[in-house]
């Protein structure tokens, strides 16, 4: 970590990079395994479940460590986190919310209609990892002073 | 996309070199935000609060529109 | 009160009444029968489409009591004051009745915020009834009870800010 780096990006910001990449990767990852098991197979035959779990198991240790590495790497600041961070940390999750809805209004009208468990499973897991995907993207180019149209 | 924050520009950098070459980590420290926030702030990367902006100018021992400009809306047209 | 702060108002009201007969009902009917031969789902979406029709119809209630305010609160002012109503301060009020400003975004942003953080929680039990193949029945009813869970905090927390206040 150069002391350039450090010094002109907050710690909190450092986190949310972390974010970006755990949840850009995860996203790939699990959609590049799923995918290509859904041709050719019957869709209630899919394994999907041990994927996820594996792909989340990872990024939460990926990003926990990550996360310790950037504690130990920062400078002793008077302060870590202000009202800018908490703004933009605020503007994340509005962009992401949208996502974990859409996800969820698509899982419930797929069970409404008996649909196989897979897709319900699938919007509710795709919701999550595009709010996180698309919360971390906004967040990274507010702190770089391009904000969403809200 | 939104774009930049805000039409309000700012004379930061100068004035702390005038009030005695005080860094960005001071100015940060006696207004209670972190130094990256103030470089933020100096580049046009973010709009402080009213709080904020009445604090920093407070440090900068100058009054607030010395501080920070807004644009007559008779200049900004064209 | 904005139209933003009227509707939050009518939405809690709404999303805290409506969904409860439905609950009652279809979770009484799981006590007495086997949940794979319950025909909830013309009654979720019903449902549905009640809980908006209602948010709907309070918040055209709201702004027409709060239209009917404005000139009664003239008249009595006039009548104290021992003059006839001010037409223009009446006009003005009536105007900014529907405006919605920084303010009314800002609350509301918040409010989006609370919501979507509650339904990502909700979510996670209907996630895993549907991963451990569990019943459509408890899986449809968890993840209905969360999205209204996530609108009625949503209110709540609009409400809030807008009489306490808080954000700029």
């Amino acid at each position: 970590m150069t002391r350039e780096c450090t010094e002109s990006v907050s710690r909190d910001e450092a986190y949310n990079w972390v974010f970006v990449l755990t949840s850009l990767i995860s996203t790939l990852v699990y959609l590049g395994i799923l995918i290509p098991g859904m041709i050719g197979t019957p869709i209630s035959d899919v394994s999907y479940v041990a994927p996820f779990l594996w792909v989340l198991g990872s990024a939460l240790v990926v990003g926990f460590g990550a996360v310790v590495v950037i504690r130990a790497a920062w400078p002793k600041e008077s302060r870590f986190r202000d009202e800018r961070d908490k703004e933009i940390d605020l503007i994340g999750q509005y962009v992401g919310s949208s996502m974990v809805t859409i996800g969820g209004m698509a899982a419930l009208t797929l069970s409404i209609v008996d649909a196989d468990r897979f897709w319900v499973s699938n919007s509710l897991i795709v919701g999550f990892l595009f709010a996180a995907v698309f919360s971390s993207f906004s967040r990274a180019a507010a702190y770089r002073g391009e904000y969403p149209e809200l | 996309m939104g774009g930049k924050p805000t039409r309000v520009t700012n004379s930061i950098r100068q004035l702390r070199f005038a009030a005695g070459e005080m860094t960005q980590a001071e100015l940060a420290d006696r207004v209670g935000v972190t130094r990256q926030t103030i470089i933020a702030i100096e580049q046009g990367r973010y709009s402080p609060t009213l709080e904020m902006a009445f604090q920093i100018a407070r440090a900068l021992t100058v009054p607030l529109d010395e501080a920070f400009h807004y644009p007559d809306d008779t200049e900004s047209t064209g | 009160m904005s139209t933003e702060e009227r509707a939050a108002w009518a939405s809690a009201v709404a999303t805290l009444v409506v969904p409860a007969f439905y609950f009652t009902r279809v979770l009484g009917d799981a006590r007495n029968y086997p949940v794979a031969e319950i025909d909830y789902q013309g009654l979720l979406i019903w449902n549905v489409g009640i809980t908006i029709g209602a948010t709907i119809a309070l918040t055209i209630l709201l702004t027409i009591a709060h239209a009917i305010g404005i000139h009664v609160s003239a008249e009595v002012a006039a009548a104290k004051a021992g003059r006839p109503a001010d037409p223009d301060e009446v006009e003005r009020e009536m105007k900014s009745l529907d405006r919605t400003d920084a303010r009314d975004k800002a609350i509301s942003r918040r409010g989006e915020v609370v919501s979507g953080i509650v339904l990502g929680i909700g979510a996670v039990l209907p996630l895993v009834l549907a991963m451990t193949e569990r019943e459509q029945f408890w899986i449809a009813q968890s993840l209905y009870a969360a999205f209204i869970l996530a609108a009625l905090t949503g209110a709540i927390a609009k409400i809030v800010v807008y009489r306490t206040g808080l954000s700029s």
